[in-house]
């Protein structure tokens, strides 16, 4: 297979592993962040938003630090797995949930607070259970919220490049993802095949965020934005 | 603030902005980031030898390549190999070319007490190399690890000899192929490295260009970088010097 369409395979198996994994953990944060108050949240909430305005090179840089097999962390997934978190997929997942958490909770963190209480205390009094009142309440009502979370996630994953640069090792078959892929491109001076992965990273990206707009544009015309 | 003072603050701004041309603007150099620290020693070692100043950017060489092509303001380009500036010449954008440095590898196992040819083909782990595609210390260790036939359980690659060092300095590749340079700046003990032998892998030539744009300053520069003095403390520094100052090929 060309070398590029695997760099095109790994980039959406990380992007998908990544965003399945902030729904399953940035979601109970994102509720914890909307309900709470006081000194817990004054910490966490900075520290969820941190990877945007730090450098991918520093998480990338701590991320080796505590990958190597000297430190604790580093060691125990190796003796548990035999191999190294640095260089391989699992470590790419554990730098793309750090690199994209503030993209998944902080949408869905807006669309939790403006959720109506009246609505969820009612569904408790008719006996709806906390799942049920999640799954049948909170869920349609905040889609919007989880639409734009999980597709600006798995978006910025797929535009990831310094931690990976970082914490990689550019193997072809495991950790070279599209923005390497490029990168290496560049550095060989191969203009032309460089200039097939810029133009399908840019029309992606354009895509999707055109398409993230649209539907916004048509929710907040539909009787359900007042509650989302 | 009054309107008056704003512009007189803006034309003290405008003045500061507009400093004149000539004697005082710096030489422009593009470094690979390879050499840019030893570029600096040797700047800052010899301070007296030059008579203007000099300014000192550092990239990967693909970057710089890039950047010069479209137009960067840079006077010399020092490069970590010889295929950019080669390009470079070949599009008719420089007046001279010449090999500064010859990059010299070295296997780098950090745990080792005793290192030797052995050592390397009998390596099992996690081995840290620079980019053969782009970078000539990854190339260099490529062709080396195909000659000795030597079967680490998995290579992985820095984007460049630096970031190689850094895998192995980190703990997470348990050996590399890195620069001597690198070795002896960071004053690592020497019974855990091996110099490999030149015979044994492409020369890691670093070339070095000047470009059209340049004033006769950058033939000023080149002389002192390929004179005795900072040939000795290139030597020093972990790289071979070309065989005598004025190999200069090109125009």
């Amino acid at each position: 297979m060309d070398p590029d369409l695997v760099s095109l395979l790994i980039t959406l198996k990380l992007a998908s592993v990544t965003t399945l994994a902030l729904i399953l953990l940035g979601t109970p944060i994102a509720w914890w962040l909307a309900q709470s108050q006081g000194i817990a949240r004054s910490i966490v909430e900075p520290l969820v938003a941190l990877p945007i305005v730090l450098p991918p090179t520093v998480v990338g840089f701590y991320l080796l630090i505590v990958f190597s097999p000297d430190s604790l962390p580093g060691s125990w997934w190796e003796s548990a797995t035999g191999t190294t978190l640095a260089f391989s997929f699992p470590g790419l997942v554990i730098g793309s949930i750090i690199y994209s958490l503030p993209f998944y909770i902080q949408p869905l963190q807006v669309s939790f607070s403006s959720l109506r209480q009246e609505l969820l205390e009612a569904a408790a009094t008719l006996g709806a259970g906390p799942w049920n009142r999640f799954l049948t309440l909170v869920v349609p009502l905040c889609r919007r919220g989880f639409i734009i979370a999980i597709c600006l996630s798995f978006a910025h994953t797929v535009g990831e490049f310094g931690i990976v640069l970082m914490i990689g090792g550019n193997l072809p078959d495991e950790t070279r993802v599209l923005s390497i892929a490029l990168f290496d491109h560049v550095e060989a001076l191969d203009y032309e095949r460089a200039h097939v992965i810029a133009s399908g990273l840019l029309v992606f990206s354009f895509a999707l965020l055109f398409l993230l707009y649209s539907l916004d544009r048509k929710w907040q015309k539909s009787p359900l934005a007042a509650q989302s | 603030m009054p309107s008056r003072q704003r512009l007189r603050l803006l034309g003290l701004i405008l003045l500061l902005c507009c400093q004149p041309a000539g004697a005082d603007k710096p030489l422009r150099l593009a470094v690979a980031a390879n050499f840019k620290s030893t570029l600096e020693m040797l700047l800052a070692n010899n301070a007296p030898a030059l008579s203007f100043p000099v300014t000192v950017s550092a990239g990967s060489t693909g970057a710089l390549y890039a950047q010069v092509r479209n137009g960067a303001p840079f006077d010399i380009f020092l490069a970590a190999d010889r295929v950019r500036p080669e390009q470079l010449e070949a599009e008719g954008r420089t007046r001279l070319r010449t090999t500064y440095a010859i990059g010299r590898l070295v296997f780098w196992q950090k745990a080792s007490a005793t290192i030797n040819a052995e050592s390397l083909q009998r390596y099992k782990g996690i081995l840290a190399i620079a980019n053969p595609r782009h970078a000539p210390y990854g190339a260099a260790a490529a062709h080396l690890l195909a000659q000795l036939n030597a079967q680490p359980d998995r290579v992985i690659q820095g984007s460049n000899v630096a970031q190689a060092y850094t895998f192995v300095d980190t703990g997470n590749a348990g050996a590399g192929l890195v620069a001597l340079s690198q070795v002896i700046a960071q004053e690592i003990a020497p019974e855990t490295y091996w110099l490999i032998p030149t015979a044994q892998h492409p020369a890691i030539e670093q070339q070095l260009v000047i470009l059209n744009r340049a004033d006769a300053r950058a033939e000023a520069l080149v002389t002192f970088l390929q004179s005795d003095i900072v040939r000795t403390q290139l030597a020093a520094a972990g790289y071979d010097v070309p065989a005598n100052g004025g190999m200069a090929l090109g125009s």
